[in-house]
């Protein structure tokens, strides 16, 4: 039972979000199995331990530092690659990184959906390791193919992938009805349900549930983008 | 970005600089050093780091806004890889109105084409 043993308190929307974030981890998704899912996140786990990624995090170009992984997971290479350069130095990937990672073979709606899916899980291991939590355990993978349903609602906006296309109205919070963030992972429909299910619990850009001001949402928000190199 | 609509509505000018350490000084947010500690402190996900910090924040805030904060600060955590990752830009209205604060908080240095012309 997630946060069972957790001293402070876990609000519903946060701890239900949560558990059907883990339930959808096993489940078969567009482009991998939940077999492949669950490697991809045990992979993730596991990229704070790599040798070569803390020479890279120290190297002035994390991109002059060649050598293998040490992987954990049966993965190809470019799917280990793309997991711990996103876990260990996400501020420092460049579209010339992203350009051979397509090259090697990995299709755009496969990087998406491991974006998709490493980045739900750092909401998840961050949370329960910023309340002293153990990390949850995934679970066992369920049987079953990947839909590999493709969404061509895709425009390119200047990004290194194209973005939903969605409405674009102009709101009072000063983004639009649907900003950027939120049609980045529009190659992979399921994997932006999958992460904003998760990320709605805990962020909303009006009517927040939370005992804190909005200006210290946003300092908070602003902080962690910083510290991630993150220029949106 | 969105703190400084944040300042706007309330009528309140920050130090954006602070965030990004282009400039020193207290940004101008109430308890702004209990909650940085903890944002960082998560980011760092060093356990010793974080239960000093919210040790601090619980006694400083109280134990609910200390897990809205670990929770605002996980998810941004998380958003911010999608961001990296994907190589997004910044949404047209925001593009447009921040290019002054930008330039003061530094925040084009994250920028693709910046890291592109120095990490290769």
């Amino acid at each position: 039972m997630l946060y069972q043993d957790q001293p402070l308190p876990v609000r519903r929307s946060v701890l239900d979000s949560h558990r059907s974030a883990y339930e959808t981890f096993t489940r078969p998704g567009t482009w991998f199995t939940g077999d492949e899912k669950i490697s991809i996140l045990r992979e993730a786990r596991h990229a704070s331990q790599c040798t070569l990624c803390l020479k890279r995090k120290n190297a002035l170009s994390p991109f002059a530092v060649k050598g293998q992984h040490d992987a954990l997971e049966k993965l190809s290479e470019n799917i280990i690659d793309v997991i711990h350069r996103l876990m260990t130095d996400s501020g420092r990937l460049t579209e010339t990184w992203f350009r051979s990672v397509i090259e090697s073979g990995l299709s755009r709606e496969e990087y998406v959906e491991i974006v998709g899916a490493v980045s739900t899980l750092i909401i998840l291991d961050s949370f329960a390791t910023g309340l002293g939590s153990d990390l949850a355990s995934v679970g066992e993978a369920q049987s079953g193919e990947p839909s590999r349903v493709t969404n061509d609602n895709v425009l390119d906006c200047g990004a290194w992938v194209p973005l939903f296309n969605l409405p674009q109205e102009a709101t009072d919070t000063g983004l639009p009805t649907a900003p950027n963030i939120f049609r980045a992972m529009g190659l992979v429909p399921s994997a932006i349900e999958h992460f904003f299910g998760v990320m709605r619990a805990h962020y909303g850009l009006s009517n927040m549930d939370v005992g804190i001001s909005r200006s210290q949402v946003e300092l908070i928000a602003a902080r962690v983008s910083a510290l991630n190199q993150c220029f949106y | 970005m969105l703190l400084r609509r944040s300042g706007e509505k309330t009528e309140k000018k920050f130090n954006l600089a602070g965030i990004t350490g282009a400039k020193t000084g207290d940004i101008g947010v109430s308890d702004e050093g209990v909650l940085v500690a903890l944002a960082e402190a998560v980011v760092s996900a060093d356990s010793g780091q974080i239960k000093v910090a919210r040790n601090a924040a619980v006694d400083c805030i109280g134990e609910e806004a200390t897990v809205d904060v670990i929770g605002i600060a996980a998810a941004f955590n998380g958003i911010t890889k999608v961001a990296n990752a994907t190589g997004l830009p910044l949404d047209d209205a925001t593009e447009s109105s921040t290019q002054e604060m930008r330039e003061s908080a530094q925040i084009d240095l994250y920028s693709d084409s910046y890291k592109s012309k120095i990490l290769g």
